[in-house]
């Protein structure tokens, strides 16, 4: 329900902007105006105060997180791939574009925990084929998802994605998802500090 | 009406209706267009979304997508809007039909803009670069049109001013996000060191990040500089010329974060919003002085 109302508010913008338009050269255009201007300083004055979502009126929550404690174990997921040869490989970071690495993560973080079997099958299978056409397409020296019109000029994602180091080297047979634990002040020291737990394995029948 | 009514009646009057060069809204028109296109030309696929597997879907709310008029459009309907939306945006940027194609482009970007988390999100996508196209393209597109030969007129100022201030808001509110959340403390040395230490990955790890790690004094001034960048940027708004200093250092600092925090603002280019363009093009001081000797 909470949505609709913020669907209401967008749809109040939207008709006070045609009331101004609808008003121009007229008496009570200087109204509708001061309205409409009056609308969106309220409207970013309660988000920012509620720190609610009203986009495109937004908090703007980025790094509003307290980070003072310290030796703090951090987790997130991973995924690699594995080719016909039983080598583990990285994912092409634009193979499951338009999103980035990033965006998929965050289903497997919210929604793969309380996902059916089959729809984390599923799910996988796709994220697989995905990969193995991206592979295919560099391979054969095609740009790959979103830089295929821009290609360098390309708009990146807002996170850092994780480069190839181990590139596959042939048809893709299997999609792994791990869960990583590190302590960020260890892991500067020592790479191989990081915990890898396998949470999915996804294989071609 | 009392004194301070009035001061206050003079004052809005001055900060939204004082008269304004139109060159300001036709170049706004243009940056935001221009950089809207470039985000849709960099997710060319994004409708394609909507044909991935429904167990990807399964857990999204159906009111978000009933907010963002998801309505299970045949994918090839989506695509086709999709290209209607970088049409719009070519058309708004090139002064063509600008209002109807400003509002067609806004409309469509709010549709599809979240379709970059929406299988993991709840909300917007708010750090991707769309929202100030959605917003300010709607200011924009109800505006008077900008002719460059038209005289200053109120109707130049007040939507330039709008936009400018919710790019602002950008900044500014992620400042107050900081100080609600975590309070001044924010900005202090333990916390900035902790973010950096945030983002210090087993994937991926930003190349200066390393350099903040025991270093007080440097991660003090990091969160100084964080908490200055939000606020100062409302400066290049309010200060008139203010923009010189504010609109490079913040280009600076985004690009020292993107270094020491691995963190990239697609939203960036928009700073240009902030340059006093009629200024820049020589056309404020003489448009302002020889309106009155002609009238």
């Amino acid at each position: 329900m909470l949505q609709a109302l913020r669907l209401l508010t967008f749809l109040a913008f939207v008709a006070l902007a045609l009331g101004v338009a609808r008003s121009r050269h007229t008496p009570s255009a200087r109204r509708w105006s001061d309205l409409f201007i009056g609308y969106v300083l309220a409207f970013n004055l309660f988000v920012a105060v509620s720190q609610t979502d009203g986009w495109p009126f937004s908090p703007y929550r980025m790094m509003a997180v307290d980070s003072r404690e310290r030796g703090v174990t951090r987790s997130m997921v991973a995924f690699r791939v594995v080719d016909a040869a039983g080598r583990e490989c990285d994912v092409d970071p634009l193979a499951w574009s338009p999103l980035f690495p990033m965006a998929v993560m965050g289903w497997y973080e919210v929604r793969f925990p309380r996902a059916s079997a089959a729809e984390r099958q599923a799910a996988a299978s796709f994220l697989l084929d995905r990969a193995e056409d991206a592979r295919r397409r560099r391979a054969a020296g095609e740009r790959v998802g979103n830089e295929r019109l821009l290609g360098p000029l390309t708009a990146w994602d807002v996170n850092l994605s994780r480069a190839v180091h181990v590139a596959p080297q042939g048809p893709l047979v299997a999609f792994r998802v791990y869960r990583l634990r590190w302590v960020a002040e260890r892991l500067l020291e020592d790479e191989g500090s990081v915990q890898r737990e396998l949470l999915y394995e996804h294989r071609r029948p | 009406m009392s004194v301070l009514g009035r001061r206050l009646a003079a004052g809005w009057e001055a900060a939204w209706y004082s008269p304004a060069d139109p060159v300001g809204v036709i170049a706004a028109r243009t940056i935001l267009a221009l950089h809207a296109l470039w985000l849709a030309l960099s997710r060319p696929a994004l409708p394609d979304i909507l044909s991935w597997p429904a167990e990807l879907w399964s857990g999204v709310d159906p009111w978000l997508l009933r907010r963002f008029a998801i309505l299970g459009l045949p994918v090839a309907v989506e695509q086709a809007l999709y290209l209607v939306m970088i049409a719009a945006l070519v058309a708004t940027a090139a002064g063509i039909v600008p209002r109807l194609a400003g509002l067609t482009a806004a409309l469509l970007v709010y549709h599809f803009a979240p379709l970059e988390d929406i299988l993991a999100g709840t909300g917007g996508p708010f750090f991707r670069g769309f929202t100030l196209a959605v917003s300010g393209l709607v200011v924009l597109s109800v505006a008077e049109r900008p002719r460059r030969d038209a005289p200053p007129s109120p109707e130049f100022r007040w939507p330039l001013v709008i936009v400018q201030i919710l790019f602002a808001c950008t900044y500014v509110l992620s400042g107050v996000s900081k100080l609600v959340s975590v309070g001044p403390a924010w900005a202090s040395a333990q916390n900035f060191e902790g973010l950096v230490l945030g983002m210090v990955m087993p994937e991926t790890r930003p190349v200066l990040a390393h350099l903040f790690v025991d270093q007080p004094l440097l991660c003090a001034a990091g969160g100084l500089a964080g908490l200055a960048m939000d606020f100062g940027v409302a400066a290049a708004v309010l200060v008139p010329g203010a923009w010189r200093i504010v609109v490079p250092a913040v280009a600076v600092t985004h690009v020292l974060i993107y270094f020491v925090m691995g963190v990239f603002f697609p939203g960036a280019p928009l700073l240009l919003l902030l340059v006093d363009w009629p200024r820049v093009l020589g056309r404020s001081h003489g448009r302002t002085v020889d309106a009155p000797r002609t009238a």
